[in-house]
């Protein structure tokens, strides 16, 4: 679940994602934002709650003055502060008191992703760099999963293929180029990756070189994939992922990509419709486990270093 | 009407600790209009309240009610809201079916409202009645029939948008019932009174009737327009379960003799409990289950916060054992004083 102890951002939507002049719903773990856009084009973030009556302020409107009008009574609120700037119909000794008004959240937008900023205190807080390599072909996609989140990051390091889905490329599962590595809550996997077939027949010898890696680099709600040619190294395609928790039993992904826009096959990595089963049942849990810390595949190696 | 008449303050905040708290608590001894009369034939159906089991069906000129299908042999429990034999209080008045919810021997006939605009023996022509469903608690539904400004917003096409010169929201209430009365002034034309009965005037006054009945969600609405007819409503608000309730809704047609009105009218009512199941489906699970957090008001919600004051009082009666009826139900059953309307006789 996403915390409220701790000052962090959040990532919580593509920039594509809000359009001026229509507020847009975000479900963050078990809290609901509005966002929308403001009249010089910032995104502002309010709780999506009406202090009304609770309605949802994102089945509203945006008013000609960049107000988000409640669609149950046509309260209305700042972007900015929260608070609430209109009730209809009062009379003009009515003044609306300072305590009406919703949660405003800070916002911020670079790489193509909308952050907002969550937690209680005053602790620093870094906003995730999510930016990617300037490759000349771009694309961008989102995606609702009826899978849980906490497994969504553990499933895509143990077995990628059944997330991922690259264009004319088979992800190798039950390849992995090396052990995982661990850095403070991030890992890093690698595993092998070639051209997809044409035909069904088997292939007559069993490949030893394969001609792509692909790096994958986790964090608790955020992934990067980037897909290397073995023979000259070079980056072909790379993908931003980022999974939220969205309510109690779906997991919302979004993703930006980048690819080579002068290679000869144009690869994508995107995330596939739904998760495909098949691969997860034949792969093992080794890379989350370590991850996890229940396992210390270099244990050995560290005790003979040492 | 000797009721409590009051205005609102501006504004208020409800407080955290106000248990507002809706489907917790079921209160009981009353009388729910569950089905329309001709629903109920010879082969049973079933209805629910509170979540309580009623399989209804006809026998002849007798309609029953009981815990159980007339073709099974009863297992359950022996409960005081049965005779001992699972059999229900039920009666048919109005064009309704009604079943009594609570101790079966304090089910008094008259404590069924008199409605002036159906019949007492007759059920209302086919065309005039239906039913929506509401995914949320039956307390949130009369909350939002109660709160009158939001069909602004909400029905703006059918009622008419919110700039009026004038708008002042008054409320009365009994120990079973509040009343919520707006008056308008100047407030513009409805789309659907202008393009439907050829309202030509572009602002017309306004006095909006809702009544509710606080045990059992049966309501009432009627509003009185300078310049067009009106129909006047009673819908059931049945609790059947806490994220579910029946409307059952009936329109008394006959007290406009525009027949073109009589007839379009009843059409709009899925339309407009589609509208309202748009805000109350998403606010139910923000209420219902949830711990009380105060609410934000104005003065334009004063009938809504009246009835959650009112329910609380039966709710604490009710859980002391005290069940019964205050001597001022009959104020609040007049329902032709009530929504100033004429007697169908």
């Amino acid at each position: 679940m996403i915390s409220n102890e701790f000052r962090h951002w959040q990532t919580v939507a593509l920039s594509s994602e809000v359009p001026a002049g229509k507020p847009v719903p975000v479900v963050c773990g078990d809290r609901d934002f509005v966002l929308f856009r403001d009249s010089d084009g910032t995104c502002r973030a309010l709780a999506d709650r009406c202090a009304h009556r609770r309605a949802r302020l994102s089945d509203g409107r945006l008013t000609a003055q960049y107000l988000v009008e409640c669609p149950y009574h046509g309260w209305r609120y700042s972007g900015e502060s929260g608070a609430c700037i209109a009730i209809p119909n009062l009379r003009s000794d009515e003044k609306i008191p300072k305590n009406y008004r919703v949660q405003a959240f800070e916002t911020l937008e670079r790489d193509g992703f909308i952050q907002i900023l969550l937690g209680a205190g005053n602790g620093a807080a870094a906003p995730r760099r999510l930016d990617l390599p300037d490759m000349g072909r771009e694309w961008q996609g989102e995606q609702y999963f009826a899978y849980p989140e906490e497994l969504f990051m553990p499933t895509l390091v143990d077995c990628p293929s059944s997330l991922l889905a690259l264009s004319g490329i088979e992800i190798l599962d039950d390849h992995p180029f090396g052990n995982p590595t661990v850095n403070g809550d991030e890992i890093a996997i690698e595993y092998a990756a070639v051209k997809k077939r044409r035909t069904r027949r088997p292939p007559k010898h069993v490949p030893q070189d394969y001609a792509y890696t692909l790096q994958i680099s986790a964090s608790r709600f955020t992934a990067r994939a980037a897909l290397y040619a073995n023979g000259d190294t070079q980056l072909q395609a790379a993908a931003l992922i980022i999974a939220v928790p969205s309510g109690q039993r779906l997991t919302r992904v979004m993703w930006r990509g980048s690819g080579r826009a002068d290679a000869e096959t144009q690869i994508t990595i995107e995330c596939r419709n739904q998760v495909n089963p098949v691969p997860i049942r034949a792969s093992n849990t080794f890379v989350s486990r370590t991850w996890a810390g229940t396992l210390t595949p270099l244990a050995g190696e560290a005790a003979s270093g040492g | 009407m000797a009721a409590q008449i009051e205005s609102a303050a501006s504004f208020s905040e409800t407080s955290p600790n106000s248990e507002w708290r809706p489907g917790t608590f079921a209160l009981q001894d009353a009388w729910f209009p569950v089905a329309h009369s001709p629903k109920v034939r010879k082969e049973p159906i079933i209805r629910f309240v509170h979540s309580r089991r009623f399989h209804i069906w006809r026998e002849g000129s007798k309609i029953h009610a009981a815990d159980h299908h007339p073709s099974a042999t009863r297992t359950g429990p022996i409960t005081h809201f049965t005779d001992g034999q699972g059999r229900y209080p039920v009666i048919e008045r109005y064009g309704h079916v009604w079943v009594w919810y609570g101790g079966a021997d304090r089910a008094k006939p008259e404590y069924i409202p008199d409605i002036p605009f159906l019949h007492p023996d007759r059920a209302q022509p086919s065309y005039a009645c239906g039913v929506n469903f509401f995914h949320t608690s039956y307390e949130l539904v009369l909350e939002n029939i109660l709160d009158l400004t939001h069909i602004d917003f909400v029905h703006g096409k059918y009622a008419g948008t919110s700039e009026s010169k004038e708008d002042n929201i008054r409320y009365e209430s009994t120990s079973e019932t509040v009343t919520m009365i707006r008056t308008t002034r100047g407030r513009p034309t409805a789309a659907y009174q202008r393009d439907v009965l050829g309202v030509k005037e572009p602002f017309q006054d306004a006095t909006a009737f809702t009544h509710v009945f606080i045990r059992s969600g049966v309501c009432f609405l009627h509003s009185h327009y300078s310049t067009a007819p009106s129909i006047p409503l009673m819908q059931s608000n049945t609790p059947e379960s806490v994220a579910l309730t029946r409307a059952n809704y009936v329109f008394g047609v006959q007290q406009t003799d525009n027949v073109g009105y009589a007839r379009a009218w009843p059409k709009t009512a899925s339309i407009i409990a589609q509208q309202d199941e748009s805000v109350l489906n998403p606010q139910s699970s923000r209420y219902v289950g949830q711990p009380p957090k105060p609410d934000l008001s104005t003065r334009f919600d004063a009938a809504g916060l009246h009835y959650r004051s009112r329910h609380r009082s039966l709710v604490e009666r009710q859980k002391r054992g005290d069940f019964s009826y205050l001597p001022d139900i009959a104020e609040g059953s007049d329902l032709a004083e009530i929504l100033k309307i004429k007697r169908l006789r």
